[in-house]
């Protein structure tokens, strides 16, 4: 999911900048600061779920929680995502510094759009429902990053058609986890802390 | 008369290859040749008709001849053929694999020749059982380096000498040093993993204790 360095085009860059610097400066305002420990919390989450890798074939992905960070944190996911990218390419060499704009903006828009769809629907009475919808939730996150993640290489360079379809295959798999986490994680969240889906 | 002649042969010849040249051209390109190879081989007979009924003027034969150079071209590309035979050269197979055991599978491998150490000689990737094999055709040290997406790095080394280029010496030739250079122990990779949850929570704190100053 995370765009290497040099693989984008500058004007896919300075899209993904004006994006994400705009959706985080939604995100600070509309964040609540006594929430504050809370957001740092998922980002931590979202920070130290890249190092864990699954292996799908011959290649291997790793954990993103895109649609788990979205559902909890709604606007908020946008500067808590940004700053654990920014950790993530410092200190792992997971993306870069530069393509850190686009990366922000590929991984919190699906986010952001599966918190406006989903985020009622997963607070339900029903529990099987608020389950599957954890899990639709999740899995769309997943396919909705890769295509962003394809429209960005399409940007940079026609040639990169081929691979954006490639990546996006390769995300399927990811996406099936992604639902079975995320609905394991909001099942669990309403029994023990429901006070984090408030 | 003979001009005339020879020019529309010219050009039911140079269409005639151009018919192939889609495999090599872009499409755009053909119809752009060929509508020019058109005009000209149809506009130069009355052009020499007109100016030389006995020789071909200097122009004439200019246009023929860039005519033969793109006919010449297109064939060349058409002769351009594959095939294939069995090399008796000698094969270096490694077998790459992590501290624990794990087949370096499907990793990226870039050979590097003694005669240039910057610009890989070959590369591609491991197969399932982390195998990778070249064939050297130069003595000296050859550098096979393995790298996967996290960083891990393995790095073989093989002194090539001439007696195995010639096929003489029957030993089995193997990496003199295998590192791995990953800059990624399980200890570091914690530590930096640490390091990052600990800068997130001081940002919340920091931007927690600037609120509650404000209030």
């Amino acid at each position: 999911m995370h765009n290497s360095e040099g693989v984008l085009s500058g004007t896919a860059l300075i899209a993904g900048w004006a994006g994400s610097i705009t959706c985080t400066a939604i995100g600070l305002k509309k964040t609540d600061t006594n929430k504050i420990v809370r957001t740092a919390l998922i980002s931590s989450a979202f920070f130290l779920a890249s190092l864990v890798n699954i292996r799908i074939g011959p290649s291997s992905t790793h954990l993103s929680l895109l649609a788990p960070v979205g559902l909890i944190l709604g606007w908020s996911a946008f500067p808590a995502m940004l700053i654990a990218l920014f950790l993530q390419a410092i200190l792992f060499h997971f993306g870069g510094l530069l393509v850190l704009g686009a990366n922000t903006f590929i991984m919190g828009l699906p986010a952001l759009i599966v918190y406006i769809i989903f985020g009622k629907m997963i607070r339900s009475e029903n529990k099987i429902f608020s389950g599957v919808m954890a899990f639709i939730a999740g899995s769309l996150a997943i396919i909705m990053a890769a295509c962003l993640a394809g429209v960005f290489l399409g940007i940079s360079d026609r040639n990169f058609i081929e691979a954006a379809k490639l990546l996006f295959y390769a995300h399927i798999p990811l996406a099936l986890i992604e639902g079975a986490v995320t609905s394991f994680m909001i099942m669990f969240l309403r029994k023990t802390a429901p006070e984090f889906l408030s | 008369m003979t001009a005339r002649i020879f020019t529309e042969l010219m050009l039911i010849f140079s269409l005639f290859s151009f018919s192939y040249a889609h495999r090599y051209f872009s499409l755009k390109a053909i119809a752009f040749v060929k509508a020019l190879a058109a005009l000209v081989c149809v506009c130069s007979p009355s052009y020499v008709h007109a100016h030389s009924s006995r020789h071909f003027s200097l122009k004439a034969i200019a246009i023929f001849l860039a005519l033969v150079i793109l006919v010449s071209l297109c064939s060349v590309s058409y002769a351009h053929g594959t095939g294939y035979r069995h090399s008796s050269l000698r094969a270096i197979a490694l077998e790459f694999s992590y501290s624990t055991g794990e087949a370096m599978s499907y990793r990226e491998a870039r050979v590097y020749s003694p005669s240039d150490e910057k610009f890989a000689a070959q590369s591609g990737r491991t197969d399932e059982y982390g195998r990778f094999a070249f064939v050297p055709n130069v003595k000296g040290e050859w550098r096979v380096i393995v790298r996967d997406e996290e960083g891990h790095q393995c790095e073989a080394k093989i002194n090539i000498t001439d007696e195995f280029l010639s096929g003489n010496q029957n030993l089995t030739v193997q990496a003199d040093s295998v590192n791995d250079s990953g800059n990624d122990s399980g200890n570091e990779i914690f530590i930096r993993a640490l390091l990052g949850v600990s800068v997130i929570f001081n940002i919340a704190l920091v931007i927690r204790r600037r609120h509650n100053a404000q209030q």
